[in-house]
């Protein structure tokens, strides 16, 4: 295990390398003059010429990039260009409010895809089926700036049972941070819960007609441990592959949500750097949203590693 | 030519498990169709039913029947009775026939290389077994199962508990769903074609098995198989199915020296023997010409007639020919048997 893990680990800092390189290139390929940026359009060239001098702007790629390089392994993002505050301080305190919210919108998408997807594929064809893949398709095809709005109007305005926006830390007060969390995750997480369910359903219906599935209704097993310790456990395997996808695109649709619902977390910080051309922010955002996507791509790895003991041999 | 050496019928005692009149029936899109019709059998402890046929036949629906593993809303008993040491288990609540199921009435099946569950190691799939049906901790269902590994012939046993089904080849896999259905001691052991599709010197191993755990413990094996020279390894006694019904049923050593269908004889012409030259025509192998008719559209009277070399229209086409006993409970349905044999009616 603990090999494994190292390997797989291992394996992962070329890649970290060229994330860097790509994150540093395409920031250099983008339009704006940083310095005009931070001073502005009356700004003179010799000012401009010694913002530049003080960036680093005017040496070599090259140097510009071991020396970014350098001071990102020393936890050093750089400082804002637009109000000239460190990037990590920024980014740490967005981390949490968008780890709380995706993590709350992953858990509801398999409290809801599971059960559902379970429920469809041992009920091929009938009721059960039809209900839950009625719900699984809607989750899909709702967007969730719509269905934010609607809740929004609903449990906020009508009902007033949840806060409209603004967020609490966990640290705070766990439970007015829960709250505060509940609608958006539930916006970011019907979409994965309808496409954990259609996944779910579509394994789980094959594993149902397998052999081994055969075999332990022929050991005289209870219909639920049937489907339970053999029909889902073997299904939860592809389950894993799309629980990382999903996460990696949850990252990009909390722009839109951070934004409804006024949270402080990476959306928001993405909204304003692009808004502002922060170009050290953004850099910043995209290296840590790369990071996590590689992040949760080891998670994958281990876990797909307790789930299936066939992967042991390779 | 009607002496029938190898006849079993007359076992004495009752039969542990006796199926009569069964009719089996699946709901398609295109109406009702009937698989298995009005097939009946008797089993004896320590005996070896052999239940032969091409695929279609209806030889692996009827032990699904049996086990009440018929696919859920599609597949249903229609009629017919099966008892289980005088037990009838048709209509019996699902909750109650899995107790049967995996303790009274073990399975294995064709494939050992997908019927193991690929999670798991096969230590904890054969306690879990023991488990549903005895009530006993897991320490000891986990010692009991090492020593079925054992039993079965699996060296080294402690250590293959805790290996995962895709870490032992095909044969030891058989062994491992053998060692599964033997977990609780079953009355009757349902074998569902255990040796195709694997080696043949694993095939004569895995008989060996089963021979000797048979004589060990007593139960009875029905042997379901289209392959006539395991079914010569292996049988006490063999039922020819076709197209869903019984149509010959003789002790092994009869059948062979005197199969009295057509089809039975087309089933021996086609399979490869050894030493069967004794049989006029046997020493080529032949095939039967055409294939099983759908049971959506069987023919009318006797369903082989269309592939039968002795087919006499208005005889065989029009009624359903009955089952007649050739003497010594070699049963037959052919309409025109007597004539084949020579035998005066």
């Amino acid at each position: 295990m603990a090999g494994f893990v190292l390997r797989r680990f291992l394996g992962m800092i070329p890649i970290l390398f060229l994330i860097t390189i790509g994150v540093f290139l395409v920031m250099q390929v983008l339009p704006g003059d940083p310095a005009r940026m931070i001073l502005g359009q009356e700004a003179t060239p010799e000012s401009l010429a010694a913002v530049r001098e003080r960036l680093g702007l005017n040496q070599p790629l090259h140097m510009q990039y071991l020396s970014w390089l350098g001071n990102v392994m020393t936890g050093d993002l750089g400082r804002s260009m637009v109000d000239n505050s460190p990037v990590s301080r920024a980014i740490l305190s967005a981390l949490p409010v968008t780890l709380q919210v995706t993590g709350l919108a992953l858990v509801i998408g398999l409290l809801i895809g599971v059960p559902a997807g379970v429920i469809a594929a041992t009920s091929p064809g009938r009721l059960g089926d039809g209900v839950a893949t009625f719900i699984g398709l809607t989750c899909i095809s709702l967007p969730g700036f719509w269905v934010a709005i609607l809740m929004l109007y609903v449990f906020s305005l009508w009902l007033g049972w949840l806060p409209s926006s603004g967020f609490v830390r966990f640290t705070d007060d766990p439970w007015q941070s829960f709250l505060h969390s509940l609608m958006p995750a539930i916006a970011l997480g019907l979409r994965p819960a309808g496409i954990f369910m259609r996944l779910v359903r579509s394994s789980m219906v094959e594993v149902m007609k397998s052999d081994y599935v055969r075999t332990a209704r022929a050991k005289g097993l209870a219909g639920h441990a049937v489907i339970l310790r053999h029909g889902l456990r073997t299904s939860l395997i592809p389950l894993v592959t799309i629980l990382s996808v999903e996460f990696a695109a949850l990252l990009g649709n909390v722009v839109v949500i951070d934004t409804i619902f006024g949270l402080p977390g990476f959306g928001r910080l993405i909204f304003n750097s692009v808004l502002r051309l922060d170009l050290t922010m953004m850099q910043s955002l995209v290296l840590i949203f790369a990071l996590a996507v590689i992040a949760i791509n080891l998670l994958t790895d281990i876990v797909y590693f307790i789930l299936d003991p066939r992967i042991k041999e390779r | 030519m009607t002496d029938a050496t190898g006849n079993l019928s007359h076992s004495p005692g009752t039969p542990v498990l006796e199926v009569r009149d069964l009719v089996t029936e699946f709901t398609t899109d295109e109406g009702r169709l009937r698989a298995v019709d009005g097939v009946s059998f008797a089993l004896h402890a320590g005996q070896t039913l052999a239940v032969v046929g091409e695929s279609g036949s209806g030889k692996s629906v009827t032990s699904l029947s049996v086990m009440g593993l018929l696919p859920a809303r599609i597949g249903r008993i229609a009629s017919g009775s099966i008892r289980l040491d005088g037990r009838e288990l048709t209509g019996l609540p699902e909750r109650a026939m899995r107790r049967v199921r995996g303790d009274d009435i073990a399975m294995i099946f064709q494939e050992p290389m997908t019927s193991l569950t690929p999670v798991y190691t096969v230590g904890d799939q054969i306690a879990e077994a023991i488990l549903t049906h005895r009530d006993i901790g897991r320490r000891a269902a986990r010692a009991r199962a090492i020593e079925l590994l054992d039993q079965v012939g699996i060296p080294e046993p402690a250590l293959r508990a805790r290996a995962y089904p895709h870490q032992l080849s095909g044969g030891m896999r058989q062994r491992v769903m053998i060692a599964i259905a033997l977990s609780c001691d079953p009355r009757v052991l349902i074998a569902d074609e255990p040796t195709t599709g694997l080696d043949v010197t694993i095939q004569a191993q895995i008989l060996d098995l089963l021979r000797r755990l048979q004589r060990d413990s007593g139960m009875a094996i029905l042997f379901i198989t289209h392959d006539l020279g395991v079914v010569a390894e292996i049988a006490d006694r063999v039922l020819v199915m076709y197209a869903g019904r019984k149509v010959e049923e003789a002790g092994v050593e009869a059948l062979f020296a005197t199969p009295r269908m057509p089809y039975t004889v087309g089933l021996m012409g086609s399979t490869p023997r050894p030493g069967a030259s004794a049989r006029p025509g046997a020493a080529r192998l032949r095939a039967i010409r055409g294939n099983i008719p759908s049971p959506r559209k069987l023919p009318p009277g006797c369903a082989f007639h269309p592939r039968c070399d002795h087919m006499h229209e208005g005889v065989c086409t029009t009624a359903l020919p009955p089952l007649e006993d050739a003497g010594d409970g070699h049963l037959v349905r052919c309409a025109r048997w007597r004539d084949i044999a020579g035998v005066p009616s």
